[in-house]
């Protein structure tokens, strides 16, 4: 997999017509590292993720994806939506839902094979090559996305809430895949949640929006080392210390 | 299979207790015989139809017209409304033109189709094409613009060409849809196959029954009809069961 890039928010600003949805959003995510986005609902975390991959424009400033200004989508930045169910092809099987990206990138059918049998063992779905999405459990067909996903050899992942809808033990055992994943890719990660435990588990760092227009609250870089442990890491002092700082920060009401 | 099963013996039930009905009707005369004969006199008339030769002919052209008619529909319906689904400027183009011809009644088109083809099978042909393309056409129209969001920005992130868009994309997604359309003009295909072979004469089930109506020959009439019915229950199933194994990835 491709090594990561970096991300500049250079005094981004989004706006729906004259509803302005985004302000000067400034802030950098460095090449390898993992940046987690929590805020209220509504306040735009959405919007900024599709701001990364190209989806739409920036009204004011600019993204750039290691020096260059991001105008459309590409191969090298992957998006795990978080409606599973509705970004992979229903008609094309586990296997071939995989291969999509493959054969967008043009390669060959004769690595095709390989590639996607190592993706499927990657994300755990070895043995449900030959299925189709309605006959996944809904981890598995977000599995299956990500994979997907990990596929188009990306450098940057974006993902939007993508554990949102999972019970706590696939939640876990995802979270630690994904950063396993990470570890040895040094991808770059945009990890959009609602879960504050999730993001001081998953991120270097924490970017906390607040709403009307959405702007950057708080940046804050969390200590705690890799690899991190669903139990130990939750139970260190720093975590729990942050946690009770962000808590406060994200459910104080008097956000200004 | 279970389920299959299941439907035909239903199917295979209902129809049993339509010819019983049929026959208690007769049997005890609450009809008269000349309007509705007894299912042994139509059985009678179609055995000896079929062992003439004759009604296999008149059968066999009908579902030939009624296929032939079908064929150009689906694919005529499909590629224009894939072209229109897929390219805007088609879609702001022919929508208009569409819309004048898409709510005229197929019947009005046989006295022009008559004035340029004559009493012919290729005026028949015309006629069904014309009346029967609108669901296959309007169907594959919606299918291409009902696609997923979601879908168009997984195929932008990952770079697929328009035109691996189309064909690894949007067609399949399209897809229910289609077929949906293409069952409905099956239908109107054997609809006006009927209407136009009445009108032409030539040999068909059109132009029996039609002849057996004015020669009060109430059985044979009946017989046709009973074919008629068949044709047409065992082309839907045909379709039921090619639209039930292409989707089955639905579950
Ligand atoms: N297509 C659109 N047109 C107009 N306004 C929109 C559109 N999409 C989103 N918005 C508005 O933009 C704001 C931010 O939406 P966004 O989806 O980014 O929020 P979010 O932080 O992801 O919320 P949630 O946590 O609920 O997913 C919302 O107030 C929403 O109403
Ligand atoms: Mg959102």
């Amino acid at each position: 997999m491709a090594a990561g890039q970096s991300i500049a928010f250079d005094d981004v600003g989004f706006a729906y017509g004259a509803i302005p949805i985004l302000s000067n959003i400034n802030f950098t995510i460095e090449a390898g590292t993992i940046s987690c986005v929590i805020g209220p609902s509504g306040c735009g975390k959405t919007t900024l993720l599709r701001l990364v991959a190209g989806f739409i424009r920036a009204s004011e400033g600019a993204i750039r994806v290691s020096g260059k200004v991001r105008t459309r989508p590409s191969r090298d930045v992957a998006v795990v939506f978080q409606d599973y169910q509705r970004a992979l092809l229903p008609w094309r099987t586990a296997y071939e839902n995989v291969s999509l990206a493959l054969e967008a990138a043009h390669v060959p059918r004769a690595e095709r094979r390989e590639r996607i049998e190592v993706m499927l063992e990657l994300v755990g779905l070895p043995n449900h090559a030959r299925k189709f999405p309605a006959q996944l459990s809904g981890g598995m067909q977000q599995r299956l996305q990500i994979a997907r996903c990990l596929a188009q050899e990306p450098s940057i992942l974006l993902m939007d809430e993508p554990f949102g809808a999972l019970d706590a033990m696939t939640r876990a055992v995802l979270q630690d895949e994904l950063l396993r994943i990470q570890q040895k890719s040094a991808l770059t990660v945009m990890f959009v949640t609602h879960d504050l435990d999730e993001a001081l588990y998953l991120g270097n760092q924490i970017l906390a929006l607040k709403s009307n227009p959405g702007r950057l609250g708080r940046l804050v870089d969390v200590p705690l080392p890799y690899p991190r442990d669903q139990l130990a890491t939750k139970e260190d002092p720093t975590f729990l210390h942050m946690r009770r700082e962000l808590f406060s920060l994200t459910h104080g009401g008097h956000q200004g | 299979m279970r389920d299959l099963i299941k439907g035909f013996a239903i199917n295979t039930l209902s129809i049993g207790a339509l010819i019983v009905i049929w026959y208690g009707i007769t049997a005890a005369r609450l009809v008269p015989r000349v309007f509705l004969p007894s299912p042994a006199a139509v059985w009678h008339s179609l055995s000896t139809g079929f062992v003439s030769g004759t009604l296999l002919e008149q059968t066999g052209h009908t579902v030939i017209a009624m296929l032939a008619g079908w064929f150009l529909c689906s694919l005529l319906g499909v590629v224009l409304g894939s072209i229109i689904g897929v390219w805007p400027l088609a879609r702001l183009s022919l929508g208009p033109v569409l819309e004048i011809f898409r709510p005229m009644p197929p019947a009005a088109v046989i006295p022009v189709a008559i004035a340029i083809f004559g009493l012919s099978r290729e005026m028949s042909l015309i006629v069904v094409v014309f009346g029967a393309i609108w669901p296959a056409l309007l169907a594959t129209v919606h299918g291409f613009s009902a696609i997923e969001p979601r879908l168009k920005e997984v195929g932008a992130a990952l770079e697929v060409s328009p035109q691996a868009f189309v064909w690894k994309i949007a067609l399949p997604n399209a897809t229910p849809d289609i077929i949906a359309g293409m069952r409905l003009s099956m239908v109107i295909s054997l609809v006006l196959v009927v209407i136009t072979n009445m009108i032409t004469g030539q040999v068909g089930l059109g132009s029996l029954v039609v002849l057996a109506s004015r020669t009060f020959d109430m059985a044979g009439l009946y017989a046709g009809l009973c074919l008629l019915a068949v044709i047409g229950m065992v082309s839907n199933s045909v379709l039921q069961f090619a639209e039930r194994w292409l989707l089955s990835y639905r579950q």
